[in-house]
């Protein structure tokens, strides 16, 4: 086993002294690469390639494998570019990342499909765990799937049809009656948001407070559409900044929250917590809409002194860790 | 990692979770010497459970030959070669289970079947081991084998499939021990199925999840045992409740036929799941294949097999299987009949040890007439 010597182990010690203050939950999984969400006085577009996202700023988010909870896996997406856009009653995302062999079906049992997701806290302003919420601040996670997408463009069982095509023997609906054949259906009876085949939009709106409790959530207003194209998935979510539903993540015009996302490679095997993800929070910030000019607010002064001293205290604490680590005592020195 | 006890392998062993046995055991006994793989317990399944779209290729309950059929296919070889070589030792397993081997990240050391896979349920029928010299067959019986395994979830005491699930999904019922998939919360994930040993979890490409073997429980729960026990031809099946070995009660079929004169095996114990499907092996096997799939108890059984007609309370005992469709909990053997009895101590069946039959002479006197059975 590994042992540290004694001055390499006060070293760890004064070193994590030192990170402390940038612990706190908020600092420690905060970027400061974070998406502005401009307004525009326009319908929101829910075409992935309309024009209108070019005058969005895109960021570019790095992404790594999932390996905080078991299953581990994912990795395969390296990064995805998102964007925002607001009108003031609607608020839409784009997410876009490059994937060279899309998987829109479900339909084997070895075959999971695309899929991307973007998480906000319930309430703005606070700062859940990044690890799919906690209990006391859940977090709002959309879901989109390609395999709902094409369930939506090419009606359903699409993929049943192509994956499984019927040599010659009819398939069971085509023999049983309709209410024969859907009682079969156990996760459909069972309200299973994944077994619907008549679905309004691809995008799945869940709640979650941590690992394993992600939920389906009784509404689902987020509207979102998803393409591919020269080797890239773009894909877009929209909703109501007011949804008047508990669950719901909040907006607020001229506000400011948080957000998070994670992408699925249905080729590479990824599904569930095998996927690429998004560490930390980013900020994100939605403009206001232009408003007639009043007058500048009186600024605070805050005080500078207390963080002067702050900062001193912390080089010096620096010092010693180097002094410690890295300059050689008499007795190494004699030995060396 | 907590450790808890596994009677089948005797000896702890790592496991995500505390030890916590449900309050009663579901289980059944097959007698692998009486199965003739006519597959009615199959239909019987896929008749009251599978028979939608999206589980076309599903059976529950599938009945393969061995040691060459396979459903999904090659799941055994494939899970002999996971765990990788091992040692029994005495009565204890002395390689790695599955959780014990499970690779970095995951719960259980497994695989992923591929769709192809569950293609072909009935591969290898009737396919025998060795091959047949010129008057072989008929010379000694036992050179060239194969025998049915009819094989259905086991409802294992440390199921994998539980563990695997990010979701939190399967659950394993206090009242009856069936592990169950909740159909509302599964996202058809499919680490269940890269993870059970067995391959008992099934896609359905229809409702996009994971989907298996329920116990029948709208069943049991009213007091009758499973489908593909009760219309089993071969009568080669009983269901009942199994308490682990230091409860053993000797008026239980279970615990008397698995604990008491250990006739009835586990099927792969070393994967360390403590499955709860017993098996009596097939007698004509040779000794390593037994200890491989049923473990180091497989020349006991054998031996109490063979001997069968010397001991009336077994053989009593084996005589109720396929005598009712109700669900037994205790038996007792007296006067040449084998009673079956429900939880509250009623009488659900009489069967005779042998069955009454008389013996008439080729030539019938009365009507003037040779007796024979060509029309
Ligand atoms: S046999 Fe497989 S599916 Fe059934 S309980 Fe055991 S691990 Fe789960
Ligand atoms: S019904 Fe009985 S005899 Fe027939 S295949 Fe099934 S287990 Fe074997």
């Amino acid at each position: 086993m590994f042992i540290l010597n004694p001055r390499a182990f006060w070293a760890a010690i004064l070193t994590s002294v030192l990170l402390l203050p940038f612990a706190g939950p908020a600092a420690a999984q905060m970027d400061d690469d974070g998406l502005v969400v401009p307004y525009v006085d326009a319908e929101l577009p829910i075409d992935p390639a309309a024009g209108m996202w070019d005058d969005a700023p895109p960021v570019t988010i790095g992404l790594t494998a999932q390996t905080l909870t078991i299953p581990w896996g994912g990795g395969h997406v390296t990064e995805v570019e998102v964007r925002g856009l607001h009108n003031g009653r609607n608020i839409a995302f784009l997410m876009s990342w490059a994937d060279p062999a899309p998987e829109m079906d479900l339909a084997a049992g070895d075959a999971f499909g695309d899929a991307a997701a973007i998480q906000f806290p319930v309430e703005a302003g606070v700062i859940p765990s990044p690890f799919m919420g906690d209990e006391v601040n859940p977090v709002n996670i959309w879901q989109w799937q390609a395999a709902w997408q094409r369930d939506i463009d090419e009606g359903a069982l699409a993929d049943v049809d192509r994956v499984h095509p019927p040599h010659g023997a009819p398939y069971a609906d085509e023999v049983m009656s309709e209410l024969g054949e859907t009682s079969w259906r156990a996760a459909l009876a069972a309200g299973n948001w994944r077994a619907m085949r008549e679905r309004a939009t691809p995008v799945e709106n869940t709640i979650s407070a941590g690992f394993n409790t992600l939920a389906t959530l009784p509404q689902q207003p987020v509207q979102g559409r998803g393409e591919w194209e020269d080797g890239r998935w773009k894909v877009v979510f929209q909703r109501a900044f007011d949804t008047g539903h508990e669950g719901d993540a909040g907006f607020e015009v001229g506000g400011e929250t948080s957000f998070n996302v994670a992408v699925w490679d249905g080729a590479s095997g990824d599904r569930g917590g095998q996927k690429s993800v998004s560490l930390i929070w980013r900020p994100l910030e939605i403009g206001g809409p232009p408003r007639p000019a009043v007058e500048a607010p009186v600024a605070v002064e805050t005080p500078w002194w207390p963080f002067a001293m702050a900062g001193l205290a912390m080089i010096g604490l620096a010092l010693a860790v180097f002094r410690i680590a890295f300059i050689p005592t008499q007795e190494q020195e004699d030995a060396s | 990692m907590p450790k808890v006890w596994n009677w089948q392998i005797n000896r702890e062993m790592d496991f995500p979770y505390e030890e916590s046995r449900p309050k009663r055991q579901f289980a059944a006994v097959f007698d692998t010497n009486k199965c003739i793989a006519c597959q009615t317990c199959t239909i019987a399944c896929k008749t009251t459970w599978t028979s939608g779209r999206g589980q076309e290729h599903m059976f529950w309950n599938n009945v393969e030959t061995k040691p060459y059929g396979f459903y999904p296919l090659g799941w055994d070889v494939r899970l002999m070669k996971l765990l990788g070589f091992h040692q029994w030792e005495g009565e204890t397993y002395g390689g790695e289970t599955v959780f014990e081997s499970a690779p970095q990240g995951t719960q259980a050391n497994g695989y992923l079947p591929e769709d192809q896979d569950w293609a072909h349920p009935n591969i290898g029928e009737d396919e025998p081991c060795g091959s047949v010299e010129q008057g072989q067959a008929f010379g000694t019986p036992h050179d060239v084998w194969n025998f049915y395994l009819p094989r259905i979830c086991n409802h294992c005491t440390y199921a994998a499939c539980i563990t695997a699930c990010p979701r939190g999904a399967i659950y394993k019922r206090e009242e009856d021990g069936v592990v169950l998939i909740d159909q509302e919360r599964c996202r058809g994930y499919g680490e269940c199925m890269k993870a059970c040993p067995y391959k008992k979890v099934l896609p359905n490409s229809v409702t996009r999840t994971s989907e298996k073997c329920i116990g029948c429980y709208p069943l049991i729960e009213q007091g009758y045992q499973t489908r593909c026990v009760t219309t089993c031809i071969g009568r080669i099946r009983l269901n009942g409740w199994i308490s682990p070995p230091d409860q053993a009660d000797p008026e239980k079929p279970m615990d008397y036929i698995v604990h008491v004169k250990k006739l009835a095996l586990p099927l792969y114990p070393q994967a360390g799941l403590e499955p709860n499907i017993y098996y009596i092996p097939p007698v004509h096997v040779p000794g390593r294949y037994l200890k491989q799939m049923f473990g180091p108890g497989y020349k006991e059984a054998v031996e109490v097999y063979e001997t069968l007609e010397e001991d009336q309370q077994l053989l009593g005992c084996l005589t109720l299987f396929g005598s009712t469709d109700k669900w037994i909990d205790r038996f007792r053997v007296a006067g040449g009949y084998a009673y079956g009895y429900s939880e509250d101590g009623r009488e659900l069946v009489r069967s005779p040890l042998r069955e009454p039959s008389e013996i008439r002479p080729f030539y019938d006197e009365k009507h003037q007439a040779y007796r024979h059975n060509t029309p």
